[in-house]
């Protein structure tokens, strides 16, 4: 088998695996934003719940240690981080969790829709801060 | 960017407060700009070692949104005979505010958690005060909730009381795990703990990190001339070659790498 043979064997193997794993990384990323949709849904449907349910811990007041045990676990961390900046982008809310700025992005806009934090436009720049008495 | 430490304890009379003095006057020593708050408004303590004169303005109006922390803090640096900064905010300590804390609602205290961010930024932010240390109640409580939840770091104060152990870790697992909040243990108060050597030391330390499933960063031990000083006169100001002071150096000091 001669040199050429070899190498455009070789390239046609590695062009198949890039031709797999951009599926399975397609797959992967059709999974995430189903997940992070789920989440999204699941969170308004328990927080109208408790809208519904009782005023405890709920909408009425703004942030407490209440509604903070409530949020699930990641809208949990992002709100937490936006606490300390009191108003601040995505970009720096990332860079206490440690997040991607994309991801932080979400979960802000989540929060927006849930009557937590509201949205500020600023030259071009979004900025987000914590709901007073929301 | 400073730093925002809270310590906290599940059962009271742990040594929280006599801490947060004397780590507060060893960062100041430090050279670095040091703040105190006292938000145990259900039995402040800080009056009595500063001994504020004609005081007119707590922490309890910051709370309520009335004034700002900046108006409210106190330079005890002369406390320290001048050799660092340190600014203090205190608790009303009269009866009638005790009361009225206490008897505080859920709204109140939902604002209060606001207020605690606004605090922090200001004091961090605003004022560049590298460490602000808050003093708060033990317990759950919302309030000294709020407090750890606002914090940078948490520091647990623990005795090795069986049920102080017991509540701590619940406390730990049900409330700080949620929060997941970076947290440090201090054994105060350790009956015996001078005499211990090493290994036995380092056994304690390991028993109770498997239990917290938290660094513990400091046993102290129940020394009778640390309980036999006033508060007033600053431990660690006046016995700097005092192993008390030694180990709140070295809990000051990893304190600083979280």
């Amino acid at each position: 088998m001669s040199k050429t043979e070899i190498d455009t064997n070789a390239l046609s193997k590695m062009e198949k695996e890039f031709s797999s794993m951009r599926i399975y990384l397609e797959q992967v990323l059709t999974l995430q934003k189903e997940i992070l949709e789920k989440l999204a849904k699941e969170t308004e449907k328990r927080i109208d719940e408790e809208e519904d349910g009782s005023s405890e811990g709920g909408l009425s007041g703004g942030i407490s240690v209440a509604v903070l045990l409530k949020l699930p676990d990641h809208l949990r961390k992002t709100m937490i981080a936006l606490s300390k900046l009191i108003e601040g982008r995505a970009d720096e809310v990332a860079n206490i969790t440690g997040r991607a700025r994309a991801i932080e992005s979400g979960y802000l806009n989540q929060l927006v829709r849930l009557g937590y934090v509201k949205k500020v436009r600023r030259k071009h720049q979004i900025y987000f801060a914590v709901e007073s008495g929301a | 960017m400073g730093k925002l430490i809270a310590l906290h304890s599940y059962k009271g009379g742990t040594g929280k407060s006599y801490l947060s003095v004397n780590l507060a006057t060893i960062y100041a020593l430090q050279g670095k700009k040091v703040c105190l708050l006292d938000l145990d408004f259900r039995a402040p303590t800080l009056q009595v070692v500063f001994e504020p004169k004609g005081l007119k303005c707590f922490l309890n109006s910051v709370l309520e949104g009335t004034i700002s922390v900046r108006d409210c803090l106190l330079d005890c640096s002369d406390k320290l005979e001048n050799k660092g900064k340190l600014y203090v905010g205190f608790a009303d300590f009269s009866t009638e505010a005790i009361r009225e804390m206490v008897t505080k609602g859920k709204k109140w205290e939902i604002e209060a958690l606001q207020r605690i961010y606004k605090m922090r930024k200001e004091l961090l932010d605003d004022m560049k005060f590298d460490i602000v240390l808050v003093d708060t109640s033990p317990g759950i409580q919302y309030l000294s909730i709020n407090a750890v939840v606002a914090s940078d770091v948490a520091v647990v104060v623990s005795t090795l009381d069986d049920a102080d152990i017991m509540g701590t870790s619940k406390m730990l697992k049900e409330l700080y795990e949620t929060f997941e909040k970076e947290t440090a243990i201090v054994i105060n108060k350790a009956i015996g703990g001078a005499e211990w050597a090493d290994p036995d030391k380092n056994k304690v330390v390991e028993d109770l990190q498997n239990k917290y499933k938290e660094a513990v960063i400091g046993i102290l031990p129940c020394f009778c001339e640390v309980g036999r000083l006033k508060r007033g006169d600053l431990f660690v100001l006046q016995n700097p070659k005092h192993p008390f002071t030694e180990m709140l150096r070295v809990i000051a000091a990893k304190l600083d790498l979280f």
